[in-house]
């Protein structure tokens, strides 16, 4: 292996590194939550208004899930460990 | 477990102080009713988080990726524990009577009751609409106690997130 090609590999794996997502934050409907509460909830972590908090609780009701965030890997699994936190069935998946 | 009889019956309340602080009142009962089932989750998490018992307390992080949840298990989940553990022993330690909380104070109390709610959810073998699922194998007492703790975690969860919302206005 030539040094040229060593340092492509170098950047291929860094640039691997950094480019890992962006990951979805998906909530799932749950058969206890309250809605209010998802609401509330969704205000705190993701600091969204209660209009749109409302409308992605609605999806994740009426659909059985939603889209809730996107982020890289690293920021997607901190929203999951708070969702978790406040006892919300959330996953995160690499988006298409 | 004595209980005094009081003069005046108020079960719990939750109030506005400022826009910092809360007031959550919770009658001889009610307190000694969550702590009970706070100590018990607790102790439940600290031996076997995994137990099926918790599974409505600790949900999955990925449905599809190994990897995913390997590393989640590894990294993320001890935190998650330790925070469910935290926050049910700052419900646990609430007093009988008058509670002056900050905010973020009302905040862990608002997870724990939710926490309890959950894993009674799961005794219970209930929906968030009310809806019964099969039977359960509690004692008629205690899943009479279950059922009082179930709709009084919900109204008290409607509450905390009310005053909650009400102070960021």
């Amino acid at each position: 292996m030539t040094v040229k090609e060593d340092v492509l590999d170098e950047i291929d794996i860094n640039t691997e590194t950094l480019y890992d997502g962006p990951w979805n934050v998906v909530v799932w409907d749950d058969p206890i939550n309250l809605m209010d509460y998802v609401t509330f909830v969704f205000q705190k972590v993701f600091g969204y208004s209660k209009a749109k908090a409302e409308k992605l609780m609605l999806q994740v009701h009426h659909s059985g899930r939603s889209n809730v965030a996107q982020a890289n890997r690293e920021k997607a699994e901190g929203y999951v460990v708070r969702l978790h936190s406040y006892g919300l069935w959330a996953t995160m998946e690499k988006t298409n | 477990m004595t209980f005094k009889r009081p003069k005046r019956f108020l079960p719990w309340e939750v109030t506005r102080i400022n826009l910092e602080e809360c007031n959550l009142f919770l009658s001889e009962p009610m307190a000694k009713l969550i702590k009970v089932n706070a100590e018990n989750l607790r102790e439940k998490i600290e031996t076997d988080a995994t137990n099926p018992e918790l599974q409505r307390v600790f949900p999955q992080v990925s449905f599809v990726e190994f990897d995913l949840l390997k590393e989640f298990k590894e990294n993320s989940f001890p935190q998650v524990v330790s925070g469910h553990k935290s926050v049910l022993s700052i419900l646990a330690s609430l007093s009988v009577g008058t509670n002056i909380l900050t905010n973020e104070g009302l905040e862990e109390v608002m997870k724990a009751v939710n926490l309890i709610r959950l894993s009674i959810g799961t005794k219970l073998n209930i929906d968030q609409n009310g809806e019964i699922h099969g039977e359960t194998e509690e004692s008629f007492d205690l899943e009479a106690t279950y059922w009082i703790l179930q709709s009084f975690s919900v109204a008290l969860l409607y509450a905390i997130s009310s005053t909650l919302a009400n102070g960021e206005e």
